[in-house]
């Protein structure tokens, strides 16, 4: 007798909805509006006194294997990373209390974005049990008041779709160029230099690289339909493009000592698909 | 008898549970006013949690973890993984606990300036919104009914009044409690007075009042 699994995806989307898909007055009204979601200011001059950049990238870089664990949606982890600077814009934090920030925001990111959203006993976990669930709910409401409850933030995901639609590309690229759009996406709010930048220009300048990394560009006249779809400016869609470049190389070499060192101290291959950034980005030829 | 309904409900921390509904049937003098006030940010409504916060989640349900479906979540068993892994050396709890207590009367206070109201005796004061207590008579003769408005003296904000506050929770209230609870709060303009009926939001933020309030004489 065979034996039938019927387990399916739980996960139950509902289909693309043309009406909020190819209305130009929602990509209008998400311009006008993502402004008001950026951190106040660059906090790490202002405002943090014991937090330093490289500690940023630490937390963010956890955040982002445990929503890569998980399976996260893809628009959590960039928008927890808004609400933890969005706080750490207006509130001095202590180092050993960032990790704590982070699981929160992870916390009511993926409680606004998705069906089964993480627990809070699970993302304690993933600190290694350093902090305890209470905690984390007291920290919750901390952190809504400080974000003021606004949390349904503006994401460069959000444009993505409106972007791609408007680029004449080939149809049997499409997934893949959205995949790799993503991934740069995701890299990007691992790094403090695009904190302060609109979602729209890191959704625009994503899309870009996705499409120069793919080699299906065709010269200048790209970035110019791309920056006339989100009034980016051209000069800044260039430079964004090309950090966002930088920070791909950067990160693919990161990747590559990293491999290095592990088979120089003969780890198993395991090990290295747990390398620390988006797996998504050895894929990417360049 | 009240201290350990007192107790009880406290223990009880997390979201709304039937007990609640039952503390003001049982103890109509535990309920004291809640006071709701129209909220002319539109963004961030003053439905004040107490100095001990109730450990609500956002979503105000009982914490996933209860929920059959968060067992079936994609991904791996945490434990085991890398990503397990404490960033920042050890945490030091009683800091930790001391600053969150900070932030909270911080966000109180901030919330008392901006309204002119005590949050925590539940009192008016003075500034730019006038308070007014409300008697209302319509129901059963022996129990007390008090609403609450708040009128902003100068401009037309009142057409805000129906606004709903972001943290007001849907959905937990049995017919019968709404019926038979006696306690009606509104806040607003005059419309939402002559609204006879009250909501389930009204009974929600009238009883999560009850729960941090100290015991009474």
């Amino acid at each position: 007798m065979e034996l039938l699994c019927c387990e399916v995806d739980p996960m139950r989307r509902a289909l693309p909805d043309p009406n909020l898909l190819y209305d130009d007055r929602v990509l209008h009204n998400l311009l006008t509006i993502e402004e008001r979601y950026l951190p106040q200011c660059s906090y790490f001059k202002c405002v943090q006194k014991d937090i330093q950049p490289f500690m940023r990238r630490m937390v963010a870089t956890w955040m982002l294997e445990v929503c890569e664990e998980q399976k996260c949606e893809e628009e959590v982890f960039p928008l927890a990373m808004n609400y933890l600077d969005r706080f750490l814009a207006v509130v001095p934090t202590r180092k050993c209390h960032l990790q704590l920030l982070g699981a929160v925001c992870m916390f009511l990111a993926s409680k606004l974005k998705e069906t089964i959203p993480l627990t809070a006993e699970k993302l304690c976990i993933y600190t290694d049990n350093s902090i305890k669930p209470q905690e984390l709910l007291e920290w919750e409401l901390v952190v809504l008041g400080k974000l003021k409850w606004n949390l349904a933030a503006v994401t460069p995901h959000d444009f993505i779709e409106h972007i791609l639609r408007k680029v004449p590309l080939p149809k049997d690229k499409l997934l893949l160029i959205r995949k790799h759009a993503q991934t740069f996406i995701a890299l990007c709010a691992t790094d403090f230099n695009f904190a302060m930048y609109p979602p729209s220009m890191i959704a625009t300048g994503s899309v870009g690289a996705a499409i120069c990394g793919l080699q299906l560009d065709d010269g200048d006249s790209l970035t110019d339909l791309l920056a006339k779809i989100t009034n980016t400016d051209v000069d800044c869609l260039k430079a964004c493009q090309e950090q966002i470049e930088a920070v791909l190389v950067n990160s693919l070499q990161q990747v590559r000592q990293q491999q290095q060192q592990q088979s120089n101290s003969s780890k198993t291959v395991d090990e290295l698909d747990q390398a620390s950034t988006p797996t998504d980005v050895r894929d990417i030829n360049l | 008898m009240l201290q350990p309904l007192l107790k009880s409900l406290k223990s009880e921390s997390r979201g709304v549970s039937p007990l609640w509904a039952a503390s003001v049937q049982t103890q109509p003098s535990l309920s004291h006013l809640g006071y709701r006030v129209p909220c002319p940010g539109g963004q961030h409504c003053p439905v004040f949690a107490p100095v001990t916060p109730t450990p609500v989640t956002l979503s105000g349900f009982p914490p996933a973890t209860t929920m059959p479906l968060s067992q079936s979540r994609a991904g791996q068993s945490p434990c085991s993984s890398k990503a397990c892994r404490n960033l920042f050396g050890p945490v030091d709890h009683e800091q930790l606990q001391q600053d969150f207590e900070d932030k909270i009367r911080q966000q109180l206070e901030e919330a008392q300036q901006r309204w002119n109201f005590n949050f925590e005796t539940e009192t008016p004061l003075e500034g730019p919104f006038k308070w007014e207590r409300i008697l209302v008579a319509e129901q059963p003769p022996q129990e007390v009914h008090s609403l609450v408005r708040a009128v902003i003296s100068s401009d037309s904000r009142s057409s805000l009044a129906h606004r709903v506050p972001p943290k007001d929770h849907v959905g937990r209230i049995s017919p019968e409690e709404s019926q038979q609870s006696s306690k009606v709060y509104k806040a607003g303009s005059l419309q939402s007075l002559k609204r006879g009926q009250t909501t389930i939001k009204d009974f929600y933020s009238a009883k999560r009042r009850i729960v941090p309030a100290q015991p009474r004489p």
